[in-house]
């Protein structure tokens, strides 16, 4: 036998078998940098379940340290508890065995259990020690007080109430009614009726709730109107006006004379919008109406829906039905709470968060939030004209009933017709979006209120009023 | 000879690796004790004596001149992990395993010992075709089906895998063919067959055999080594790729008409259309080495046991989760070197029959290895088939040592003068 045509055969097949084990070592490090990413969260994975179990989950407060949700351990059983009940339902959700997990408790699952990379040398400490492993914190940005204030001024009434800083995008409060308990035991007891009742308790309004906006889209239309330099765009308003054959009127049809684009916002003249289109390019409004954020999913803490503006107007009556507000339009109570932000942030929509920082066991913070651009809206000089038509709004306007003694508030009602929303159900959408101190805001607020005999100037001005002139009060405690 | 062979070894390469062995033994056991209070003196006892066998090993090998001695250290540097892995599992499993390791030293020793008395007379073709078939058969009467194959012998309270000692039979069989091919050639109306295509032939009634059994793990391992061991020796790539083609062939056949062929060809280009049922195992597995990341869990603080079989066929697994990616990267490092040295065995013989031996039994162990880890990573489609010195298991453990007893007796010295009849060892 010639050896060496032998032995480079055999090397041949040892090389080969080492191209098999090499394939075998990167196929293994692909996978683990990207091929796992995808599948690790499948419910098939019992992992994240066991995980659980031997980790104590996090607990949530709010901005100044009150406690939202905590587990407690009893005789080995972990119970997670939300001692404030409803009125966290619709933001940090809730965490159960049977019902899985929403919100905050599913977007921050890997925090709140610790294990994601910051909560690793923290469990090491412990695994060493020999204690229990425990989850981090969230420190929200809501505040406790507000929250609780706006939750009381909902009422028994079906709505949602947003509440932002609108120079850092911090999110105040946040309210969705209907709400539910979201404790264990209260939602075992009730999941039959929270689930199938057609008012939707489990329905986070304020990012999931999609709505007409009605009038204070009128905002968004005069933002475009005035980039698009139709700022001293004047009419006579008769009451009425035909477009194509369509006739557009103001509520009650009273007729306001002569309009220019202050005095008509301040009285929502929809004659004045309506002829508005007829020189308004819908080009130029969908794309103010993008630039705030509409038709786009906002980066959020939590899921939200994606408002929307018909991309393709057909005809003129469709839109100058849009410019005031009752086209093809559908928005999120947030999605409104940030164009009135960026009104107040000279035109810069900052990113909202929930969350501000997260700390471990021991409260040591571990990471902050920081605040950033969302979006650019408009330029300054356009938020300060509007801004100050809004603040006219609320001193000689439809929003009278939001203005708080000496302190100046800007703001805009609104009155949707909500016939695609509830079938059978006539009654209109109140209403509210603004923000206060005109000149230095602190507060930027959303309000909506679902069926409503009156409109946004009677039902949902007053709200917003009372929620930022006790945020405005107490921080001047501070 | 042998004594100036023995002197270069010694200076040039310290005695290092085996105190590394006993080194990662103390402090692997040592963590499985501290992990399980009680349990304490029990996992010293087994850390110990895995530390005194390999250090006798060792010195057995050195007194007696049988050989190398990197081949046993890299072994059982495999053992450390795969028998701490079967312990972390499970304490009673791993136990057993550890008996079964103690078992199988005894047979490697007698192996390594005393094959040289009977390696002449092994190089009987038909006998090796016929003790193949002929267990194949009685488990066909006899056998009982575990996971979905039908593979094992129970006889009372003793069962066993035909399959894993087949496989070495197979390596004879090869062997024997390689060293003398004249016995395959058969004269049919006066035109002379040439002996690869009876061996060829034969090769696939086997093949089937092992797919009728439903075990396509082995048949594809022993079909790899066939075409190894042909590729080497009969220098006929005409006749390698005639092979391959036609298995390709009967490959996709096979696929198409037997169902459960076809269910793990499915599970494995999508195992997650059927996460409940048919990908259910792989999922697991992809999901714990996920787990794991680059470092692991660490011993003891993952969940292997969601892996269904994890201490069979699934053990990789296990110990990426909680050894990390780079745990399951030195296991084949730690094998590659080990076929490595083997290899050098196989380079060094010149007895075709002895060198088919050597280097059947090694790309065996290669193979092998490839198959299973390919497969329970998804690289390749799952088949079930050990882990060589890892899986649990007495066949798997028995047949692994009686290859590793093997391979130490054609490299020891008795074997080469005997073979060589007194001539020059080209090892280096």
């Amino acid at each position: 036998m010639k050896k060496s045509t032998t032995n480079s055969r055999i090397l041949h097949i040892f090389m080969m078998i080492s191209l098999l084990f090499l394939g075998l070592i990167l196929y293994m490090s692909y996978f683990e940098l990207y091929g796992k990413g995808p599948i690790m969260a499948n419910s098939y994975n019992r992992r994240l379940k066991a995980n659980e179990e031997d980790i104590i989950r996090g607990q949530v407060f709010d901005r100044n340290g009150v406690l939202l949700a905590a587990t407690e351990v009893k005789e080995g059983l972990s119970n997670r508890s939300y001692p404030y009940k409803n009125l966290y339902a619709h933001v940090i959700g809730y965490n159960s065995d049977l019902y899985g997990k929403t919100l905050l408790e599913a977007a921050y699952n890997d925090t709140l259990l610790g294990i994601n990379a910051s909560g690793f040398m923290g469990n090491m400490v412990s695994l060493i020690k020999g204690e229990e492993k425990t989850g981090n914190n969230l420190i929200l940005t809501i505040d406790h007080n507000l929250q609780l204030k706006a939750r009381e001024l909902l009422g028994k009434r079906r709505g949602s109430i947003v509440a932002i800083n609108p120079k850092t995008g911090e999110v105040l409060a946040m309210v969705s009614t209907p709400d539910f308990n979201p404790n264990e035991a209260s939602l075992e007891e009730n999941w039959g009726s929270i689930s199938t009742n057609e008012n939707s308790p489990l329905l986070p309004r304020a990012v999931l709730g999609l709505y007409p906006p009605g009038s204070i889209f009128k905002v968004v239309s005069a933002v475009s109107a005035i980039e698009e330099g139709f700022i001293d765009f004047k009419i006579e308003d008769t009451g009425s006006v035909v477009i194509d054959g369509k006739t557009f009127s103001n509520a009650g049809g009273k007729a306001y004379g002569e309009l220019d684009m202050t005095s008509a916002m301040a009285v929502s003249s929809n004659v004045y919008f309506s002829m508005l289109s007829e020189v308004l390019d819908p080009k130029a409004l969908l794309d103010t109406a993008e630039k705030a954020g509409i038709n786009k999913n906002i980066n959020f803490d939590i899921a939200t829906k994606k408002s929307s503006i018909e991309s393709v107007i057909k005809s003129k009556t469709e839109f100058a039905a849009t410019v005031i507000g009752q086209g093809k339009l559908l928005v999120t109570p947030l999605q409104m709470a940030l164009i009135s932000s960026g009104i107040a942030n000279n035109g810069v929509i900052m990113k909202p968060y929930l969350v501000k920082s997260i700390s471990d066991k021991n409260n040591f913070i571990l990471s902050n939030t920081f605040s950033r651009k969302l979006y650019k809206f408009t330029d300054s000089n356009t938020a300060e004209l509007i801004k100050e038509m809004m603040i006219e709004v609320v001193k000689n306007g439809t929003g009278k009933e939001a203005a708080i003694s000496k302190i100046v508030v800007a703001g805009k009602t609104g009155t949707a017709q909500n016939e695609k929303l509830i079938e059978g159900n006539g009654n209109d959408h109140a209403w509210f979006i603004g923000f206060a101190p005109a000149d230095d805001p602190e507060i930027a607020i959303a309000v909506i209120i679902e069926n409503q005999e009156q409109g946004g100037g009677q039902i949902a001005a007053p709200i917003a009023r009372k929620l930022m002139s006790e945020w405005i009060k107490n921080s001047e405690k501070q | 000879m042998s004594n100036y062979y023995y002197v270069q070894e010694k200076q040039r390469r310290p005695i290092v690796p085996i105190h590394l062995v006993a080194l990662i033994d103390l402090s692997l056991f040592a963590l499985l004790s501290f992990r399980s209070g009680e349990l304490n003196s029990f996992f010293w006892i087994l850390g110990a004596t895995k530390i005194v066998l390999t250090y006798l090993t060792y010195i057995m090998l050195k007194k007696f001149k049988m050989g190398e001695t990197y081949i046993t250290s890299i072994v059982a540097m495999i053992l450390s992990i795969g028998l701490v892995m079967q312990l972390r599992i499970s304490t009673d499993v791993g136990f057993k395993q550890f008996i079964w390791y103690l078992i199988g030293m005894g047979i490697f020793v007698a192996t390594s010992s005393f094959y040289h008395l009977v390696h002449k007379r092994m190089r009987s073709i038909w006998f090796f075709y016929a003790l193949m078939i002929i267990l194949f058969m009685i488990t066909q009467i006899i056998g009982v089906r575990v996971n979905g194959a039908k593979n094992w012998i129970v006889l009372g309270s003793v069962s066993f895998q035909p399959s894993e000692f087949i496989k070495i039979l197979f390596v004879f069989f090869m062997s024997s063919f390689v060293s003398n091919p004249e016995a395959l050639r058969l004269k049919i109306h006066d035109k002379r067959i040439h002996p690869k295509w009876t061996l060829m032939a034969m090769v696939f009634v086997l093949l089937g055999f092992f797919v009728l059994q439903r075990e396509f793990g082995t048949a594809m391992l022993i079909f790899m080594v066939y075409l190894a061991i042909v590729y080497v020796f009969e220098k006929a790539i005409i006749f390698v790729a005639i092979n391959a083609i036609i298995s390709g062939v009967g490959a996709l056949v096979a696929i198409q008409i037997m169902p459960h062929l076809k269910v793990r060809v499915d599970s494995w280009l999508n195992p997650f259309a059927d996460i409940a049922g048919k990908g259910y195992q792989i999922t697991q597995s992809l999901f714990a080495i996920g787990s794991g990341g680059f470092f692991g869990t660490g011993i003891g603080l993952g969940y292997p046991h969601f892996i269904p079989n994890v201490e069979t066929d699934f053990i990789f697994s296990a110990i990426c989760e909680e050894m990390g990616i780079f745990g399951g990267i030195a296991v084949i490092v730690l094998f590659s070197l080990l076929i490595y040295r083997g290899i050098k065995i196989c380079l060094g013989l010149r007895d075709p029959f002895t060198k088919s031996l050597a280097f059947g039994l090694i790309t065996t162990i290669g193979f092998q290895t490839f198959i299973i880890i390919g497969g329970v990573i998804k690289f390749i489609p799952l088949t079930g088939i050990t882990l060589p010195f890892v899986s649990y298991g007495g066949s798997s453990l028995i047949s692994s040592f009686l290859i590793l007893g093997l391979l130490q007796a054609l490299s020891g010295s008795i074997l080469r003068e005997e073979v060589f009849e007194g001539e020059k060892i080209h090892n280096e």
